[in-house]
């Protein structure tokens, strides 16, 4: 967590001071935090490309593709900064999906959903009881987990999709509030939850000392244990919220719900800054990192780009957004 | 009750729909048509292509978003046809029902959407205005008329099906034994289903000769990748000596490039029946203009689908997937 | 500034004239000069900040210099990265040692140019046999086929010098070498560091330690904020000379010991053992300074680890305000009043990344937050309260700590257990790789804090440091007490003889442990 820039003297006393002194905080912001200045870029090339682009629906399309795996992200931030990594986000709500929807017809509406969310708690339980009491490194538990709970939803659930049974199970999927889907705006209320989570409590501010120095996280009493655990469980929790909100809102369940968005959500994490070496990270910016995606998708279908190309052109996005990271944010040590 | 209502809602959508009440048909150049679906096999690619070819005769523009096998994907990609404001879609939906909100939310927006080929669970069928594809009984009766023709009329049969309670593998047996029941002379002995996969056909058929022995006359299979599989415990059975050689005759009800080959060689597998994709592509492409233009459109349209043997297969293009 | 040490002479193997280096925000080097000899010892001294570590990694090519003229045996040179400075025969060994543990000495020593037979297949013997002959010319007591994570720090520091015999580098900068190394450990150093200059090798030694610089070297050259403050011969030099240019003035009271005012007893320690630690036993007043003196492994930092709750016990009990107590985590450690300053305050004390306020915070986290969100006023009311009286001095509250320098770190790292209002400190190596002004203040604070009544442990091997501010010595060797030493009777003799096991500092002379 570094230090946040200063505020902009809001006096304005002279004008022209006034503005190059927000030229020259918001050229600080976004040398430090490049997401945002990858994200107006694509926002305004995909908008001089497709007349459609900047279009309320289509904003409001983006933030909704952007939720799903945004959910993820949210818990991801959190573990990444503690220097841990939840691969097992993606097969969790895939489960938790199958689970919220599949018990539908014998256990109604609220104990499925109850019973998928508890599924993902308990898994993020698990992995994080593993990752710390038994010692092993939690991309080994998780992608184990990964692999695992897979297999559990497919189980469950058989390789055809489940369709829900009870109509406010999809209209609930389907409100929107003005023209901005419900779970968008969910999506957003958790992700504010996690930032201030993360600035402004005693649980965000240990999450950066375990990161950035375990040891002297526990030399200073904090009991890192109980917290990295805590971690996993929001994550898990977040998975499953994550593959509920999904099946809400298309209306069915199948295990293959959330395949591979675990990349996705991490992918986002890192491009809003936050290393896989821990320590450090802001989760506004990972809010960068997952419209970023999201608008890649949707603007390169916009530009008729075709899926491979959409593939290989994220992957490029990658790479070439976390090589300005590294150049912008290489310290100077001092002797 | 229900169902007729909903119907009536379907068509008063579509007559009140303003694209279809425009009195002025939208120049060519003007039409854009999305397509949705999964580019994920040779059938896809030539599907693609032979919509690609159509746009191009008809002058009309297309959007093409491929989900690749990904459920949600194609519900996005739906989403992201309805933000581009195309003037209809055509539809091979990957999931029957996951589908249907986006295809709803198409239909709020006024765009009409063909689906081609595969359907949706009938509660979203309120949301689309025609579906195209092939007569899977037909292809099926073909295909047992075929099987009834290389065996003289007599004979003892098996049917090997696709996935059990999918509509392609129920509605082609249901035709094969249509087919077949016109014929006095033929005995179905059994009906096995595959998955569609071509090893299980395999040991399915294995099973089988072990059960019936040299009994089993001819075999009507659903598609050409079971009557491969097949074919190669046949082969296997004839080696071993249990069947003699060229005796079971094989049909099928839906032809790949590999089996109009072994057809074409000769031998046990006698006939298939054509599914060619550019057929399928265009008839969805002009259902979709001619809902554009105002036209009213069936609810629901075949392609034809031949059978062809050796006797034919000159005559017969080579299906390219 | 012009001085004997940059006048060219006709051994000069290099000189570095008007060198020049900033870093957004810092004058790191002002047009800094200075020459080298051959086969001389020159020792490079300043304050944390003042540069040397920045000129020392431009002369091995891992900086550029924004200005300035490097001339190496008579010609102008561009040591545009670490590879050319190597080639030249230039070769730095860093503090923490870049060894890769797992590899052999043979393989470390030749790693990225290994030599080869064909088909691309290492040469074993020829390996061997020039590994050995480095590491005898050395005097190592250890073979090229020895997993270099076995070896102690003393013998991997040596396996890095071999490098330089093997590649026959003309320049070796050694930077703090001594960091982690015993007294006898330090002392083979010097010799080899010796060897080297009788074959014509120049050191260039970096080091906090006066001692140590008016031991090895021939010439000093002292650094303040960025510039050149004085050349020295070192025989013409002494300790007040060096510390007056690195520090701009005189250093009136080097050491100021705490009033003795003991109270009550505090914490008792019976046979504890951990570890390498065995049947330790002592106690600690309120308002004393016990001085806990052993050479580098001697078992002292597990004897504060074991007190503090991060090591576990074996046998032993801890008696905490005459109640006996069971110290589990450093979290009990807490809850009863104990703040330990660890040893290696980079990894064990401070969150580097995060700001000074954030790691003072963190042990106070309960007490500056309400229902788990802290107030951010609080908290800064905290570090600006500490910030006044240790003065820290910080850009900011949030200015990371990594850019801060050894002097004010540790004094955030005492300063959030100081907050936490204890009544046993433990300081372990408090003033290590602390510039003398910063020393000088800890220990102020040493005193006062005790003479407010805190009991305080100082863990120290350096002698003036322990003689200068404890009440009372234990002395440790091996892992057990050695001996206890009243103030009337410190003396570094003593110290030495009880660390080193030659006689028992009690009353009555105890025959040596066989």
């Amino acid at each position: 967590m570094s230090a946040v820039s200063e505020p902009i003297d809001g006096l304005g006393r002279d004008s022209t001071n006034w503005a190059a002194t927000a030229l020259t905080a918001i050229g600080l912001w976004a040398r430090r935090y490049p997401v945002w200045i990858f994200l107006a870029a694509a926002l305004v090339f995909f908008s001089l490309k497709s007349p459609h682009f900047l279009s309320v629906f289509n904003l409001s399309n983006i933030l909704l593709q952007a939720a799903f795996f945004g959910f993820l992200s949210i818990g991801l931030t959190l573990l990444i900064i503690s220097r841990n990594i939840d691969l097992t986000v993606g097969s969790v709500a895939g489960l938790a999906a199958c689970l919220a929807v599949g018990l539908q017809p014998s256990l109604g509406l609220w104990l499925p959903i109850a019973i998928g969310l508890g599924a993902g708690l308990a898994i993020g339980l698990l992995n994080g009881f593993l990752v710390e009491r038994a010692g092993i490194d939690s991309f080994i538990v998780t992608l184990a987990g990964m692999i695992g709970i897979k297999g559990l939803a497919f189980a469950f659930a058989g390789e055809e999709s489940i369709s829900a049974s009870i109509d406010l199970f999809n209209e609930l999927g389907a409100l929107r509030i003005g023209r901005i889907h419900a779970i968008a705006l969910l999506f957003l209320a958790l992700l504010a939850i996690g930032h201030y989570v993360l600035k402004h409590t005693k649980y965000g501010r240990e999450t950066y000392a375990i990161g950035g120095n375990r040891t002297a996280a526990v030399n200073a009493g904090v009991r890192v244990s109980r917290h990295v655990i805590i971690g996993f469980a929001i994550s898990g929790l977040l998975a499953a919220f994550c593959g509920i909100a999904m099946a809400a809102n298309m209306g069915a369940a199948m295990p293959a719900f959330g395949l591979g968005y675990e990349g996705w959500a991490i992918a986002a994490v890192v491009l809003g800054g936050t290393k896989l070496s821990g320590g450090s990270g802001r989760i506004v910016n990972t809010l960068g990192g997952v419209l970023l995606l999201a608008s890649l998708r949707n603007g390169l279908n916009m530009i008729h780009v075709p899926a491979y190309y959409v593939l290989v052109t994220i992957g490029g996005a990658l790479i070439l957004a976390l090589f300005f990271d590294t150049q912008f944010s290489r310290k100077p040590r001092q002797g | 009750m229900r169902n007729i209502l909903l119907t009536v809602t379907a068509l008063a959508t579509l007559v009140v729909s303003p694209l279809a009440a425009s009195a002025e048909p939208k120049p060519r150049g003007d039409i854009t048509v999305g397509l949705a679906f999964d580019l994920v096999n040779p059938w896809a690619a030539a599907y693609d292509a032979a919509f690609k070819k159509t746009a191009g005769e008809l002058g009309i523009k297309i959007v093409v978003l491929d989900s690749q096998g990904d459920v949600p994907r194609q519900s996005n990609n739906l989403r992201d046809l309805v933000a581009q404001q195309v003037d209809a879609i055509v539809l091979l939906p990957n999931n029957k029902k996951a589908v249907i909100p986006a295809v709803r939310e198409a239909h709020d927006a006024g765009i009409p959407i063909v689906l081609s080929n595969g359907r949706v669970d009938e509660s979203g069928e309120k949301y689309v205005v025609a579906w195209t594809g092939p007569d899977h009984h037909l292809t099926g009766f073909r295909s047992g008329e075929l099987l009834a023709e290389a065996l003289g009329g007599k004979g003892r049969v098996v049917i090997l099906t696709g996935t059990p309670g999918t509509e392609s593998s129920i509605e082609r047996e249901r035709g094969c034994r249509d087919a077949l029941a016109k014929h006095p002379g033929i005995e179905v002995l059994d009906s096995q289903p595959t998955d569609w996969k071509r090893e299980k056909a395999q040991t399915v058929t294995e099973a089988l000769i072990s059960r019936f022995g040299d009994k089993i006359d001819g075999i009507c299979a659903n598609d050409d990748g079971i009557s491969l599989g097949a074919l190669s415990a046949i082969d296997a059975a004839v080696v071993s000596g249990r069947v003699q050689a060229d005796h079971i005759k094989v049909t099928s009800g839906a032809a790949f490039a590999e089996g109009y080959q072994t057809i074409k060689k000769g031998g046990s597998f006698y006939g298939s029946v054509l599914m060619p994709p550019e057929q399928d592509a265009a008839l969805a492409l002009t259902t979709a203009v001619r809902i554009i233009d105002g036209e009213t459109v069936p609810k629901s349209q075949f392609y034809e689908t031949p059978a062809f043997s050796r006797a034919n297969i000159d005559q017969t293009p080579i299906p390219n997937f | 500034m012009t001085n004997s040490a940059t006048q060219p002479t006709d051994d000069v193997i290099l000189s570095a004239s008007g060198i020049s280096k900033s870093f957004p925000g810092v004058r790191a080097l002002d047009d800094v000069s200075f020459t080298l000899r051959k086969g001389e010892v020159h020792a490079l001294c300043g304050e944390n900040g003042a540069g040397k570590s920045t000129l020392m990694k431009i002369l091995a090519g891992v900086y550029q210099p924004d200005g300035g003229v490097i001339r190496y045996d008579g010609r102008d040179v561009a040591l545009t990265d670490p590879l050319a400075a190597k080639q030249l025969g230039i070769l730095l060994i860093h503090q923490e040692l870049s060894l890769v543990p797992e590899l052999s000495v043979a393989e470390n020593i030749f790693l990225g140019s290994l030599p080869l037979k064909r088909f691309g297949r290492v040469d074993g013997a020829r390996l061997r046999a020039d590994t050995r002959q480095a590491l005898d010319r050395l005097g190592c007591d250890f073979g090229p086929d020895d997993i270099v994570s076995t070896l102690s720090i003393a013998r991997q520091q040596l396996v890095e010098i071999a490098r330089a015999v093997a590649f026959q580098s003309s320049i070796v900068i050694f930077d703090e070498p001594t960091a982690s190394l015993t007294q006898q450990e330090a002392d083979h150093l010097f010799q080899t560091i010796r060897r080297l200059s009788e074959s014509g090798v120049t050191t260039v030694y970096i080091s906090h330690k006066m001692r140590e610089i008016f031991e090895i070297s021939d010439r000093i050259t002292v650094l303040r904020d960025g510039k050149v403050s004085g050349g020295l011969t070192t025989r013409q030099s002494n300790e007040d000379e060096v510390t007056r240019l690195m520090i701009g003035r005189d250093l009136d009271h080097y050491f100021i010991r705490a009033e003795r005012q003991e109270g009550a007893e505090l914490l008792r320690v019976e046979g504890l053992t951990s570890g390498p630690v065995r049947d330790i036993s002592f106690n600690v007043h309120r308002g004393e300074i016990v001085g806990l003196y052993g050479l580098v492994g001697s078992g002292r930092t597990e004897i504060a680890e074991a007190i503090f709750g991060i090591r576990p016990l074996e046998s032993g009990t801890l008696s905490w305000e005459g109640e006996v107590r069971s110290i589990r985590s450093p979290r009990d450690a807490i809850a009863l009043g104990i703040g330990l300053v660890p040893e290696d305050r980079k990894h064990q004390g401070l969150v580097l990344g995060l700001g000074g306020s954030d790691n003072l915070a963190l042990p106070n986290l309960g007490r500056v937050s309400r229902l788990g969100v802290i107030a951010s006023g609080l908290e800064g009311l905290l570090f600006e309260d500490y910030r006044k009286r240790l003065s820290i001095s910080t850009a900011g509250p949030k200015q990371p700590v990594l850019t801060l320098s050894g002097g004010n770190q540790q004094k955030i790292v005492i300063a959030k257990w100081l907050a936490v209002a204890p009544k046993l400190l433990i300081l372990d190596e408090p003033t290590r790789g602390v510039d003398v002004g910063a020393k000088a203040e800890i220990h102020g604070l040493i005193a006062k804090l005790a003479e407010s009544g805190l009991a305080v442990i100082v863990i120290s091997s350096e002698m003036p440091e322990i003689i200068g501010v404890s009440h009372r010595i234990l002395t440790i060797a091996d892992g057990r007490l050695t001996g206890e030493i009243a103030e009337s009777e410190f003396s570094e003799d003593r110290l030495i003889a009880a660390v080193t096991g030659h006689v028992w500092a009690d009353e009555t002379p105890r025959p040596q442990a066989a």
